[in-house]
C-alpha cells in the first residue's frame, strides 16, 4: 500500500509526476465488502388470481424485459419431438388481426422482438425493449397470446426453416454430441428425445392447436417482469392486456425421473476427416431441486465450471489438448445430467478422454485440498456483487425460483451454504452421485481415427448424423 | 443515453477514464492496447492474438497459473480479446477487490515475463481455439479466404487467428520485441468504471501505473494504402458444408469516415430483422435460404460489407441465391429506401447502443475503444446521434458509391459430399465464457452464484 493521498480527498490529475516506490511483490490487502442485500422483487397475481407475476424493479436502464412462463415445455411433445418449439414460434406466425409479416414488422420497428421458443421444462413469450415501446410489445404480445391462428401456409413455411436448420445443425459437431449424448443418457425419457425431419413431417396445425389448448393457458403461467416498471404500474398494464385470456387451468402430470445408466460404453458419431472430436462424457445427473444441488453445484465449480477448475487446468493449460474443457450439472423438473464436454485435435482423443477419467477417479478417491476449497468458495462469496448487476439477472433467479419450486431466499443464501461445505461434504457428494465406470464417452469426429483409439475405453458403436449405426 | 465519464493523461502518456456507478459494488476494469493482428507482419501473422494469450501466464510478481487463480478467488470474471486493430483485456471484480485488479494489470504492463513452456503451451491452445472455430466448421474459414481474395495487399489481409504455421514459428525474441514496442503505456488506456470515487480512482491509477515507464521504440501505425479494387472478384470453394452458400462483400471505408454510418444503416435494412429486405425475401417469402442478411466488419482503416445467404436445401442454386441477395442490393441503389426503414433501422441501433451501456463492462468497453480510436473518448455519446442525422439520400448514395460490382468480393460454397453456424470472427476472445455455463435448455441464462 502507498503512503500517498487518503482516501476520498480530492486529487488533482497533476499529482501524476509524483513517483510511488511501490512495492509490487504481493497483491493488495482486500478489506471485506459488507453484507450486500439482495434486490428486492415484488410478487401479485392477476386473471383474479390465475397467473402470478413477480417483478423486480430497477430505474437504472430504460429496458423492460417480460417473460411469460409456461410449465410445459419439449418433454411434452409426446410422440412428435419438436411440437412445443413449433407451437410457440406459430404463436407469432399470425393472428385475427395480424399476419405473421405484419407481426414481424411491428416487433423490428422498434428494436425488439418477440421471443417464442420452448425449453424442455418450460415454454416462453417474451420480448426485452426500449420502456417508450413498452405498450407497443404488450399489445402484440398479447394478440399473438390470445388470438394466434396457426395458418397452415405458416406451418407449411415453419417446418421448412426447421428441416433447413436441422440440416445445418447436423454438420455441427457439438450438436451432434449433444444430441447422441442425451439419448444415450436419457433413453427412452423424453428429455432423450431429438427433432427429426420425421417428426417435423408429421406436425400439423392441428397438433399445434391442441398443444396450445392444453398448456398454453394461464393457469399453467407465471410472468417474470424486470427493469424500468414498477410492479403495480405493469400489473395493471398485463391485467388489461390479457383481460379476454381465458381462465383456464391445466393438468399436467409430473415426468417420471431419470433412470440410471450401468456400463461405460462409447458412442462416435461419424464426421469424416474432422480434424477435432466434440467429446462428452456424461452421466444422468440430479433434479433442480434435489437437496444435494448445492453441494454438488459446489464441486462442478472447481472440478470444471470456471477457468482455474481441475479439467481446464489439466487440459488445456497444462496439455494444451484445448481451447476449453468444462463440466456442468444440466439439472431439470424430472432429473437430469452430469456431462464433461472439450473439443481435442483428433490425435489426442484418447489421451483427453484418459486425463477427464483420472480427474474423476481423483475427486471420488481424494478430498478437495484446503487451498482449492477455499479459491472455489471465495469465488462464490466474491463473486455474488456481479450476479447482481443487472435486473435481468434477478429475473432469471426468480424464474428458477419459481419453475423448480425453490424457497423465496434461495439465491440470496447461496453463498452462505458454499461457504458452510467441508471438504468431506464434496467427497461424500462426489462418490454418491458421480460414477466413472457407468458413464457414457461420446466423440463427434473421424470414426476412423477414432474406433481402434477409443476402444479400450468400452463398447463401441458408430451412428452417422442421423443416429443410424454405421460401421466404419 | 449519454455516459458520464473523467479522463485524464499519466506522465507516463496512460489515458485513464473513471466512469461512477455507485449501484452495485463492483466494479469494470479494463486495459485496451493500440494493437492488432494489422501490426503483424507477414509470416509472422496470428502473433497479437497469441501475444493476448501469453499476457495471462506470468509476470515478474504474478507466477504462471496465478492471474486467473487471484482473480478467481476474488469473484471475479476476466477475459480478453484480439482484434484487427486493437486488444482488450477485460475483469469485472467486486468493489473491494479493485486494486487486486489494478495490481494484476499494471504488473503485467510493467514487467511481463514468461517462459518457454507457455510460449509452447500457448501455441497449441490457440491452434485447437483455430481448429474449433474455423477449420472444424462450416463456413468456417470464410474470413480467411474473404481477407485473401478481397485484401491482397495492406494490413488486413490475413485473419487474426493466423496461419498454423505462423503460429507455430512465434519465437520469444518475438516477444518481447512485441511487447515492448506495443504493450507501453502511452499505447494504452485503462478504464474504471464502477463503484469507486473519481478521486480513489485517480490514486489508484497513479499508484499502479504511474512509474511505469512511457515507451522508448517507435509504435508503427500501418496504413491501409490500397489501390482501390478495379472488377469483380470471385471464388468458388468446395467444402464439407452442408448447403451452398453465398458471401459477398464490398470495400468499405475505416470506422471514422462518417460513410460507415450510412452503410451499417444499409446493412439493416437489407439484412437485420425477420422483416429486412433480404431476410423476409429470401428466408420467409422465396423460402431459398435457412439464413440470410448483412453485416458490416468494421475495422479502423478498412471495412467489409458482407451481404449473404446460406441455402436452405443441399441442392440450392447459388446463382438463385446471389441475384436473389443482389436483386435487394440494385432495388436500393435504384429507388432508394422509405422512411419507415430508415426510423426501424436507427431505432435497432439506438436499441443496441442501450443495451451495451447496461453493465459497467460495457461501458468500460465502448468508452476504453472511442479513445484508442481517435481520442475522443466522448464520441460514444454522439454515437446515437450520428446515426440519427443520416438521411435516406445518405443511405442510397453510400449503397451506390460502394456497394458496385467492381468493388464486390464473391464467395460460393459448395458441398463437397454431405456435411452450422456463420463463422466470421470480429474478435477473438482468449477462453471460453465460462458465464455461459449456466445456460439453461430453455435458452434463459440463469445467473447464479456459482
Amino acid at each position: 500500500m502507498s503512503a500517498g493521498a487518503e482516501k476520498n480527498s480530492v486529487i488533482s490529475p497533476e499529482i501524476h509526476s509524483l513517483t510511488y516506490s511501490l512495492d509490487r511483490t504481493s497483491p493488495p490487502h482486500a478489506s471485506p465488502l459488507g453484507r450486500i442485500a439482495f434486490p428486492p422483487s415484488a410478487k401479485q397475481t392477476i386473471l383474479g388470481g390465475a397467473t402470478k407475476i413477480r417483478v423486480v424493479e430497477n430505474r437504472k436502464t430504460p429496458i423492460v424485459t417480460l417473460n411469460l412462463v409456461f410449465r410445459a415445455g419439449a418433454a411434452l411433445d409426446g410422440a412428435l419431438p419438436g411440437l412445443a418449439d413449433f407451437t410457440t414460434n406459430l404463436l407469432t406466425k399470425g393472428t385475427a388481426r395480424r399476419s405473421a409479416t405484419e407481426i414481424a414488422e411491428e416487433a423490428d420497428f422498434v428494436g425488439s422482438s418477440l421471443n417464442a421458443f420452448s425449453g424442455v421444462d418450460a415454454s416462453f413469450i417474451g420480448f426485452g425493449t426500449l420502456t417508450k415501446n413498452l405498450p407497443v410489445m404488450l399489445d402484440l404480445m398479447s394478440d399473438v397470446l390470445l388470438h394466434p391462428s396457426f395458418p397452415d401456409e405458416e406451418v407449411e413455411r415453419w417446418r421448412e426453416l426447421q428441416t433447413a436448420d436441422l440440416l445445418q445443425a447436423k454438420s455441427d459437431a457439438n450438436y451432434l454430441a449433444s444430441t447422441r449424448t442425451a439419448r444415450e443418457v436419457y433413453g427412452v425419457h423424453p428429455y432423450g428425445a431429438a427433432v427429426t425431419e420425421e417428426s417435423l413431417r408429421g406436425i400439423t396445425a392441428a397438433h399445434c392447436r391442441e398443444y396450445y389448448n392444453k398448456y398454453i393457458v394461464p393457469g399453467n403461467a407465471f410472468i417474470i417482469a424486470a427493469g424500468d416498471v414498477d410492479a403495480a404500474g405493469i400489473t395493471a398494464q398485463l391485467e388489461q392486456a390479457l383481460a379476454a385470456w381465458e381462465r383456464r387451468g391445466s393438468a399436467i402430470s409430473p415426468l417420471q425421473e431419470t433412470a440410471k445408466t450401468s456400463v461405460r460404453k462409447v458412442c462416435i458419431v461419424e464426421r469424416r476427416g474432422a480434424v477435432q472430436s466434440s467429446i462428452r462424457i456424461a452421466q444422468p445427473g440430479i433434479a433442480r431441486n434435489n437437496k444435494d444441488y448445492i453441494a454438488l453445484d459446489a464441486l462442478n465449480t472447481l472440478f470444471g465450471g470456471y477457468f482455474s477448475s481441475r479439467l481446464n487446468a489439466n487440459l488445456r493449460e497444462g496439455h494444451g489438448y484445448t481451447y476449453g474443457a468444462r463440466s456442468r450439472f444440466d439439472s431439470r423438473r424430472a432429473g437430469g445430467m452430469f456431462a464433461i464436454s472439450c473439443d481435442v485435435r483428433t490425435e489426442v482423443t484418447a489421451q483427453a478422454i484418459e486425463e477427464i477419467f483420472k480427474e474423476l477417479h481423483r475427486i471420488i478417491a481424494e478430498p478437495v485440498g484446503d487451498e482449492e476449497l477455499a479459491m472455489m468458495k471465495n469465488f462464490v462469496t466474491g463473486r455474488y456483487p456481479l450476479t447482481i448487476e443487472t435486473p435481468q439477472q434477478i429475473a432469471s433467479m426468480l424464474h428458477n425460483i419459481e419453475l423448480h419450486g425453490l424457497p423465496e431466499d434461495y439465491f440470496a443464501t447461496y453463498a452462505a451454504r458454499v461457504e458452510a461445505l467441508h471438504a468431506e461434504d464434496l467427497l461424500a457428494a462426489a462418490q454418491t452421485y458421480l460414477h466413472p465406470d457407468s458413464m457414457t464417452i461420446v466423440a463427434a469426429g473421424d470414426a476412423k481415427e477414432l474406433t481402434g483409439a477409443l476402444k479400450h475405453f468400452g463398447a463401441v458403436s458408430v451412428t452417422d448424423s442421423n443416429g443410424a449405426p454405421i460401421t466404419v | 443515453m449519454n455516459i458520464d465519464f473523467k479522463e485524464f493523461d499519466c506522465p507516463n502518456g496512460l489515458h485513464v477514464i473513471v466512469h461512477e456507478d455507485h449501484t452495485v459494488p463492483l466494479a469494470a476494469i479494463d486495459v485496451r492496447y493500440h494493437t492488432g493482428s494489422k501490426n503483424e507482419q507477414p509470416g509472422k501473422t496470428g502473433f497479437a492474438h497469441l501475444f493476448e494469450h501469453l499476457m495471462f501466464d506470468g509476470s515478474k510478481n504474478v507466477g504462471r497459473g496465478m492471474f486467473d487463480r487471484y482473480l478467481t478467488s476474488a469473484g471475479a470474471s476476466n477475459n480478453a480479446y484480439t482484434t484487427h486493430d486493437e486488444t482488450n483485456y477485460h475483469m469485472v471484480v467486486p468493489a473491494n477487490q479493485i486494486e487486486l485488479a489494478l495490481w494484476l494489470e499494471s504488473d503485467r504492463m510493467l514487467q511481463f515475463a514468461i517462459q518457454d513452456i507457455s510460449l509452447r503451451t500457448q501455441k497449441d491452445v490457440v491452434k485447437e481455439e483455430k481448429r474449433q472455430t474455423e477449420d472444424n466448421r462450416p463456413y468456417g474459414n470464410l474470413d480467411t479466404q474473404m481477407r485473401a481474395l478481397a485484401l491482397d495487399g495492406g494490413c488486413y489481409r490475413w485473419p487474426i487467428i493466423g496461419s498454423m504455421d505462423d503460429i507455430e514459428a512465434a519465437s520469444l525474441q518475438d516477444v518481447k520485441e512485441f511487447y515492448e514496442t506495443y504493450y507501453v503505456p502511452n499505447n494504452a488506456s485503462l478504464c474504471i468504471a464502477g463503484d469507486i470515487e473519481y478521486a480513489e480512482a485517480v490514486r489508484l491509477a497513479n499508484k499502479y501505473f504511474g512509474d511505469i515507464p512511457r515507451g522508448t521504440k517507435n509504435i508503427p501505425r500501418p496504413e491501409y494504402a490500397h489501390p482501390p479494387q478495379t472488377g469483380e472478384r470471385r471464388r468458388t470453394l468446395q467444402e464439407d458444408v452442408p448447403a451452398p452458400a453465398v458471401f459477398i462483400a464490398f470495400h468499405a471505408p475505416g470506422e471514422e469516415n462518417p460513410d460507415i454510418y450510412a452503410l451499417e444503416l444499409l446493412c439493416a435494412i437489407l439484412g437485420a430483422g425477420e422483416s429486412s429486405r433480404i431476410q423476409h425475401s429470401l428466408i420467409y417469402e422465396r423460402q431459398i435460404a435457412s439464413e440470410a442478411g448483412s453485416y458490416a466488419d468494421v475495422n479502423e482503416l478498412h471495412s467489409l460489407m458482407y451481404l449473404y445467404a446460406i441455402g436452405a436445401r443441399a441442392d440450392e442454386d447459388n446463382d438463385t441465391l446471389e441475384q436473389g441477395i443482389l436483386a435487394h442490393l440494385s432495388e436500393v441503389q435504384s429507388n432508394g429506401v422509405t422512411e419507415r426503414e430508415l426510423r426501424k433501422a436507427k431505432n435497432q441501433k439506438e436499441v443496441q447502443l442501450v443495451h451495451e451501456a447496461a453493465t459497467v463492462q460495457g461501458i468500460a468497453d465502448l468508452v476504453t475503444h472511442a479513445y484508442i480510436l481517435n481520442h475522443r473518448t466522448n464520441d460514444v455519446n454522439d454515437e446515437i446521434g450520428r446515426y440519427l442525422r443520416v438521411s435516406a439520400e445518405d443511405v442510397k448514395a453510400a449503397a451506390l458509391h460502394y456497394c458496385s460490382a467492381e468493388n464486390r468480393n464473391i464467395i460460393r460454397y459448395i458441398p463437397r459430399t454431405d456435411s452450422a453456424s456463420l463463422s466470421s470472427p470480429e474478435s477473438l476472445e482468449n477462453k471460453e465464457d465460462y458465464d455461459d455455463v449456466d445456460i439453461d435448455d430453455m435458452g434463459i441464462p440463469m445467473e447464479e452464484p456459482a
